[in-house]
């Protein structure tokens, strides 16, 4: 069982609410401590709730299409106030309409996430990836 | 039973004497009141000698007080993130009764403490990180504050995670551990850090102050004025016959709001952000009091006493030398129609603009579902009744008006101060020594206080 912390949350003006709460409660039995924002959370509630809760990733979630706006500087920002070592993922419907996958996950590796998930993805296997990504990290120190 | 209630302000010192009575919970037998005194326990003694020759034959009465003298309680802040801990912090300070002198946050930096030695707080809460959180920034700043002057004792709440190593860190200096005030961001925890600092109050900071002498003498420990009313308010609001509700204590130098009440489910469905509200919340304004603060009120409040100038058809200027005769003579009152509307404006101003702080904002956020609302702070539209107490504001002053003056904010939110609330006077300003009485006679304490509020 792990004992990280992760913060998640809907960013930006999106309210859905549904997603949110499915991920609490399978990274909560998956043995993490998770800090979850709930809807419409802004960049700075992200990093706020991080470093108070010393969490070692960030979890964004974007669902109506304004993803790309919303989670932009992310990384940036998170540098900008001390958080240098934090995972970021982001997931959802990042962009509008039928985008190319692969594009769009290039698009969102550039912005300084580390990994880039659609709006059918298993869980499991996100699970899988952020152990071996703690894993990693948390050699790296 | 007979009760004894005095309470040690920073210019009156009051007092009652109240009687237990079926009808009406506590009866007042009598009341007096004496400027305060350097030596505290003067002007205490004198209040005491004129309840106690009104009172007559009888068993000697239950002596209940608390005092707000000398600035009250000063505490400085310190969390991690402004808007996690160290708000969580605040609001536990302000619960306990506390007057906020400075706030700091993430690293404490030598300017810092020197800042804080310069003018000492009587207590420096110390919080940061949830319990299972960050410990980096309070192992920090408790290897800095090893450098505080030992007048301030050093109450921590933060992550308990490092309370061992700030106990070993700062050991051998005034030290209170408490629990954290924020274990978790969905839920603060202010219980802990309350009883901590209202346990300093009693154990260093009474002492200090002169007032060990009347404990002994009164076999009575006191509490600080707000905290007194902080707990009253609670009582006050779990008795239900009021709904939800503000409290507005007005005096010559400070503004302090109260308000209790849970949000409905429709209001629960808003979407929030921040920190989670508390059922009972006190804020205090230092710059909004109607005579040692009339010029600071008058200049924070100014959209305020414009506005409500306009509708009364007052000149502006009027307003503007009756706050400099004020400020220029904290005793002085209002000697004519002209003085006590001018007097009245500037009590509206002051609660409308204190209700403002105290009150959350609903911003209107545009999605791909049309504009929805979000909300930081407390929601008091729905309020159902505003008590207003404190001597400015027991002659009865309108105060509804002052809370629509202000609809939106200065960045376009909604204020969420009370809209249709029912106004209600302490007109006789006992609501603070009937919160002495509630420690020794609850029931009653809260009868008469509800059975005392009159409609304007």
């Amino acid at each position: 069982m792990s004992t990280h912390t992760i913060v998640l949350g809907v960013i930006g003006a999106d309210c859905h609410a549904v997603g949110n709460k499915i991920l609490e409660a399978f990274f909560t039995r998956a043995g993490y401590r998770v800090v979850n924002l709930g809807v419409m959370v802004s960049q700075d509630e992200f990093i706020d709730a991080a470093i108070e809760t010393g969490a070692a990733a960030i979890l964004v979630s974007s669902l109506y299409g304004h993803g790309e706006i919303d989670c932009a500087g992310l990384r940036d920002r998170c540098l900008e106030r001390g958080l240098d070592r934090i995972l970021l993922y982001v997931g959802g419907n990042l962009v509008v309409g039928k985008a190319d996958l692969a594009a769009t996950r290039e698009k969102f590796l550039a912005m300084g996430y580390d990994r880039v998930f659609p709006p059918s993805v298993e869980l499991d296997e996100v699970a899988v990836l952020l152990r071996q990504d703690l894993a990693a990290k948390d050699e790296g120190r | 039973m007979r009760i004894l209630s005095v309470d040690i302000g920073s210019t009156w010192t009051k007092g009652a004497l109240f009687e237990t009575c079926p009808a009406e919970g506590l009866r007042l037998l009598s009341r007096a009141h004496t400027p305060t005194t350097e030596h505290l326990p003067e002007g205490f003694s004198r209040v005491e000698a004129e309840l106690v020759r009104d009172a007559g034959e009888g068993d000697p009465p239950l002596v209940v007080w608390s005092s707000s003298a000398q600035g009250g309680l000063a505490v400085a802040a310190l969390g991690l993130v402004p808007d996690w801990t160290l708000a969580a912090a605040r609001a536990a300070a302000l619960s306990a009764g506390a007057r906020i002198t400075s706030v700091y946050s993430y690293q404490l930096t030598p300017r810092d403490l020197t800042r804080l030695n310069a003018a000492p707080p009587d207590i420096l809460l110390f919080s940061g990180g949830t319990d299972g959180g960050n410990t980096a920034f309070v192992s920090h700043n408790a290897r800095m504050l090893r450098d505080l002057t030992p007048e301030a004792v050093i109450v921590y709440a933060g992550n308990r995670d490092a309370a061992d190593e700030v106990a070993q860190v700062l050991g051998d200096r005034p030290l209170e551990i408490a629990d954290n005030v924020l274990p978790d961001l969905r839920e603060p925890t202010p219980e802990g850090a309350r009883e901590a600092i209202r346990r300093v109050f009693l154990e260093r900071i009474v002492r200090g102050k002169g007032l060990a002498e009347l404990v002994g003498r009164t076999g009575a420990q006191p509490r600080p004025t707000p905290l007194a009313m902080f707990e009253y308010v609670g009582a006050l609001g779990a008795d239900g016959r009021l709904g939800r509700f503000a409290l507005l204590d007005l005096g010559g130098a400070t503004c302090d709001v109260y308000s209790h009440g849970e949000p409905t489910p429709a209001e629960r469905a808003v979407a929030s952000a921040g920190l989670p509200e508390p059922v009972t919340k006190r804020t205090v304004e230092g710059d909004l009091g109607m005579r040692v603060s009339a010029r600071p009120a008058a200049e924070a409040a100014r959209a305020w006493t414009e506005r409500l100038l306009d509708e009364r058809g007052l000149a502006h200027d009027g307003l503007a030398a009756w706050v400099a005769a004020v400020q220029a003579d904290p005793a002085r009152l209002p000697a004519d129609d002209r003085e006590r509307e001018l007097d009245g404006v500037l009590a509206a101003a002051c609660v409308g603009a204190a209700m403002a702080r105290h009150a959350g904002r609903i911003e209107l956020v545009y999605t791909h579902e049309g504009p929805t609302e979000l909300r930081r702070g407390k929601d008091l539209r729905g309020f159902d009744a505003v008590v207003c107490s404190g001597g400015f504001l027991s002659r009865g002053v309108d105060v509804l008006p002052a809370f629509l003056v202000l609809p939106f904010d200065e960045r376009g939110r909604i204020v969420c101060a009370p809209a249709r609330a029912r106004i209600l006077h302490d007109r006789e300003y006992l609501l603070p020594l009937l919160a002495n009485a509630w420690t020794v006679a609850p029931e009653a304490a809260v009868r008469a206080g509800l059975s005392r509020l009159t409609t304007p």
